[in-house]
């Protein structure tokens, strides 16, 4: 998955129309974040899926009038925006009866902006960070990132040194090297998102990673 | 922190705070599609997959064999993607085999089984579809127009069937409709399907969404706005479907083709018409071009063109409906979809045949003649074929067909077997319903259907008159309708209906289901009618059929079966007061005495309340009984003298009795019966002998005791009619066992049922006691 494509030229792309390539990157990229975001607002799976259905062809239909511009804001905000209004559009069709009402009652009842605002920023960090585990998963050894799952799940790192036949110093170091490797990926794919050039981060432990392709 | 460190994503606090927020991130995440790792040879249940035939956003089909010794089937297995199981997922996949184990359909592919995998993901077990999509299949089988309208209507049935048990396809295209090499579309796919609101729209709490981008081409502009769906949007796909089946060319004729280019067509661009669009079409000669386009013009033009109306409120609001026009167009009937009058309709003629305006003016009468007659054949001689045909029609569904039927489920005598007077009005009948036919066809001969119709009406006359003829007949029809020829032979032959498999019924063609059913409803087997028409009749209302299966319904005492049948075909000849009748007969049993009041004056409007064969006085009688006004019921049986000429008013008036706990006063008026019309009268006998037998049994001991004395003594008894009832109870017991055996569909109608039954001993001593009786009874 070419996660460095900048968002705007992706955009581009999709505003051509035809490249069903790209839409499937986009959704590949992108479809997590927004039913992740509608599940945070407490819709029901089966209208989760329909307003992402119904972002997609916003979109879709948005770009062909509308050329992103990264200087204008950021591309989360955008999608944001696409996202609420598709979401307000969807419980908006009229005879909602056949709904669940605790569905209905969770999306259309104004519990704040800035409220529905935070749960888009937390499932956007939450977004990036599964993009960036995506590539770290495909990237490192499978020894390391089998010792990093167990880190995740809470395994304490004397267990994993024992279970590993390592020391707990080398188990550090892989979560370090992880933990780097995470921001670095993060912060690309920010970059890109936004149309920025991808910049790097200097890492806190500058030490090599060998197995990485 | 590094400045360029992203920030929200707490990379600068402990490890354990990004860790746990990695792990929430993790576990939150939305299903996504992973590699499908099922492989051939791999064993589901005792299923081996063969290969996978197919996959889409969440699921992959393979195609699989049963072979665990029990028999030999391909199936096609729908598996879910592993790391797609996720509840929604697996939700979704249980809605899927709810609405398929909910649609049972010949021409939707079945749902046999459901199991899970060795991991616990769910699977369904379908019917394998081994076909050819709709166009394709048209093409390679080089169908005719007609050949492919009535194809395209089967798969009309299969949705309207779909949207009565309230479940919307929305992905209706030429890929998900099949055809099997014996010409059976399938529909396939409810993947996607919706389930309804009782008001046609969608549900969306039990909604199954696909996961995969839009494929518009076949998407309705409601579907591209994703605005709310009805079953208009099925209409729309089944409109795209009949487009590329008649013009044989893509809707939109487009540059790039992208999605969004599409989208922008569905919801923007009108089409062209398919005559129009034909033109197009370079694999076709000059002539075929314009022979296929006025083919095309007109009627099926509108057909289309309203099915893909833009706005829903202009399209046909059902499927039923659209496929009605598209029946309409193949009898020669005007369709409900018509947008413009007589006179539009000859201006956009004399347009379509390039009577220049100026040579109007020019050589005025030239082109006024040359309008008329034009208007004459256009307009004039289809409504004369019109008039005839629906003469011929209501002839057939005339109040003396109905009255063979009751005689066969009354009296088990078909019209052929029937007395000789019976028989000769069933020879005239037919007889004014063929010279109508021919009259129609004079007009109209490209009526296949009424050609076809006349036909059926030619052969019920020959197996009466002259059976040479009806081999003659059956040569030229055999290729045309081969079970219907089938039929005829057999009867004729071994003289009882012939049995057909239900494989057999199934893949009749719809012609020949309708010729079948018409011709055992001309000789009066309307077991095969039901088993013909009830097929036939799933989603279609044609009123022939509608009529005839509601009459039945009606004689076998079904009213809530007749009356949705009879309201469908009363809307299609409200002019016919046999129908309003019938459909008054099958209200007031339903117990809805306004309507069938309602209905009854509409009759007598109609002017034909005097008409004894019309069972209008029966019905009132209905209505006084439902209404506990007994005694002017009686009053009216009485002096209309139903006792005299209408068996069934005395069946009912009887059983009205019987279930009040007044078995004396049924008796009476049965044995009333018995005594005017002795012969013949198998359901009134056997009523009234089985009411004799339990009015002798649950009479107290000591009462009978006391009867039998006075029997022995020969002393009088105090009841004046008991020597009369044990008088008829003989002479109709003797004549019981000479009848023939009761007609099947007669026992399932119930005539000579007990509302309040006794022990079959009971009965027996009681036939016994009561033939001793009516032997000692004084005259």
């Amino acid at each position: 998955m070419s996660h460095d494509t900048t968002q705007p030229s992706l955009l581009r792309k999709l505003r051509k129309g035809a490249d069903a390539q790209a839409w499937r990157e986009f959704e590949a990229k992108y479809r997590n974040l927004v039913v992740g975001y509608c599940r945070r607002r407490g819709l029901q799976p089966a209208d989760c899926d329909d307003v992402q259905q119904l972002v997609w062809m916003n979109l879709a239909k948005g770009l062909q009038n509308f050329e992103y511009d990264p200087r204008r804001g950021r591309f989360r905000d955008y999608l944001r925006r696409v996202v609420r209004a598709a979401i307000a559009r969807h419980f908006s069709r009229p005879n909602p009866a056949g709904r669940a009402l605790d569905t209905t009652m969770l999306a259309i009842t104004p519990n704040g902006t800035d409220e529905f605002d935070e749960a888009w920023e937390a499932e956007w960090v939450d977004h990036h960070y599964r993009l960036a585990m995506q590539t770290v998963r495909s990237t490192f050894d499978p020894r390391s990132i089998a010792i990093f799952d167990r880190l995740l799940a809470g395994e304490p790192v004397a267990t994993l040194a024992t279970a590993f036949a390592t020391t707990d110093q080398a188990i550090h170091k892989i979560k370090q090297r992880i933990r780097n490797r995470l921001a670095q990926l993060i912060d690309r794919q920010i970059r890109a998102e936004d149309g920025r050039a991808a910049g790097g981060i200097p890492p806190r432990d500058p030490g090599s990673i060998p197995s990485e392709s | 922190m590094s400045p360029t460190m992203p920030e929200g994503f707490e990379f600068d606090q402990p490890d354990e705070l990004w860790l746990a927020r990695l792990r929430h991130a993790l576990h939150s995440e939305a299903p996504r599609p992973a590699a499908d790792d099922f492989r051939a040879g791999a064993r589901l249940g005792p299923y081996a997959l063969v290969r996978r035939i197919g996959a889409g956003g969440m699921g992959t089909v393979w195609l699989a064999r049963r072979a665990d010794g029990v028999f030999e089937r391909d199936v096609a297995i729908k598996l879910i993607k592993r790391g797609m199981d996720t509840d929604a997922v697996v939700r979704r996949f249980h809605t899927e085999r709810h609405i398929l184990a909910a649609l049972v359909n010949p021409n939707i592919a079945r749902l046999y089984d459901g199991g899970s995998t060795p991991e616990g993901g769910p699977y369904l077990v379908m019917e394998y579809v081994d076909g050819l999509p709709i166009v394709d299949y048209c093409e390679e089988n080089a169908y005719d127009v007609e050949q492919r309208l009535h194809l395209f209507r089967t798969v009309c049935h299969a949705v309207h069937h779909a949207h009565r048990h309230l479940v919307l396809h929305r992905d209706l295209k030429p890929n998900n409709i099949l055809v099997t090499s014996n010409g059976i579309p399938k529909l396939l796919d409810f993947g996607i399907a919706k389930i309804l609101n009782e008001d046609g729209a969608d549900a969306s709490a039990h909604a199954t969404t696909d996961l995969r981008p839009l494929t518009p081409r076949y998407a309705s502009p409601e579907q591209v706005r994703g605005e709310r769906l009805t079953t208009a949007t099925d209409v729309y796909s089944l409109g795209v479907v009949l487009y590329e089946l008649l013009a044989a060319t893509p809707l939109y004729q487009l540059e790039s083709g992208s999605h969004l280019e599409i989208e922008r067509a569905v919801v923007a661009q009108v089409p062209t018409r398919p005559s129009v669009a034909v033109s197009r079409r370079g694999d076709l000669s000059p002539l075929q071009r314009r022979r296929l386009q006025r083919r095309l013009r007109g009627d099926l033009d509108t057909i289309v063109m309203t099915a893909l109306h833009k706005d829903t409120t202009h399209r046909y609001p059902s499927v039923e409906q659209l496929a009605e026009d598209v029946r309409r167009h193949l009898a020669g009937l005007p369709l409900l979809a018509r947008p413009a009058g007589l006179w539009t309709r000859t201006i956009s003629l004399i347009r379509r045949r390039r009577v220049p305006l100026a040579a109007a003016s020019a050589g005025g009468l030239l082109a006024l003649l040359l309008a008329t007659a034009l208007v004459v054949y256009w307009f004039i001689v289809p409504a004369w074929a019109q008039n005839h045909l629906r003469q011929a029609r209501l002839t057939i569904v005339g109040p003396r067909a109905n009255q063979a039927m009751y005689n066969v489920i009354f009296f088990n005598a078909a019209p052929f077997r029937a007395p000789a007077r019976q028989r000769n009005t069933t020879a005239e009948y037919l007889k004014t319903a063929l010279a109508a036919y021919d009259a129609a066809l004079r007009y109209a001969p490209g009526n296949t259907a009424a050609r076809r119709e006349r036909e059926m009406v030619l052969l019920a006359c020959a197996f009466r008159d002259d059976p040479s003829q009806l081999t003659e007949l059956t040569t030229t029809l055999r290729p045309h309708l081969p079970l219907t020829c089938a039929y005829a032979e057999e009867w004729q032959a071994n003289g009882q209906r012939p049995l057909f498999t239900h494989a057999e019924l199934e893949t009749a063609s719809p012609s020949d289901l309708r010729s079948m059913g018409l011709l055992a409803l001309l000789w009066g087997d309307p077991e095969t009618v039901i088993d013909t028409w009830t097929r036939l009749s799933i989603e279609t209302a044609d009123p022939i059929v509608e009529a005839s299966l509601g009459n039945i319904y009606l004689a076998l005492d079904e009213p809530a079966l007749a009356y949705p049948r009879l309201l469908s075909a009363h809307r299609a000849y409200p002019e016919a007061a046999n129908l309003t009748a019938y459909l008054a007969d099958a209200a007031a049993r339903c117990g809805d005495i306004e309507q069938a009041t309602q209905l009854l004056a509409d009759v007598e409007r109609q002017g034909n309340i005097s008409d004894n064969a019309l069972p209008v006085e029966r019905v009132r009688m209905l209505c006084l009984l439902s209404q506990g006004r007994v005694d002017d019921a009686v009053e009216l049986y009485d002096t209309a003298r139903l006792g005299n000429y209408n068996p069934v008013a005395t069946a009912q008036l009887a059983a009205y009795f019987e279930r009040s706990g007044d078995d004396h006063s049924a008796l009476r008026i049965l044995a009333d019966r018995l005594q005017a019309h002795a012969a013949r009268e198998q359901a009134t006998a056997a009523k009234f002998v089985r009411l004799m037998e339990a009015w002798w049994a649950r009479m107290a001991p000591i009462d009978r005791k006391r009867l039998q004395e006075l029997a022995a003594a020969s002393a009088p008894v105090t009841d004046p009619e008991l020597p009369r009832l044990l008088d008829v109870y003989a002479r109709t017991r003797r004549q019981l066992e000479k009848y023939p055996k009761p007609h099947p569909l007669g026992l399932r109608a119930g005539w000579d049922k007990l509302a309040y039954p006794v022990s079959a001993a009971a009965l027996a001593s009681a036939r016994d006691e009561l033939s001793a009786l009516a032997g000692h009874s004084p005259p």
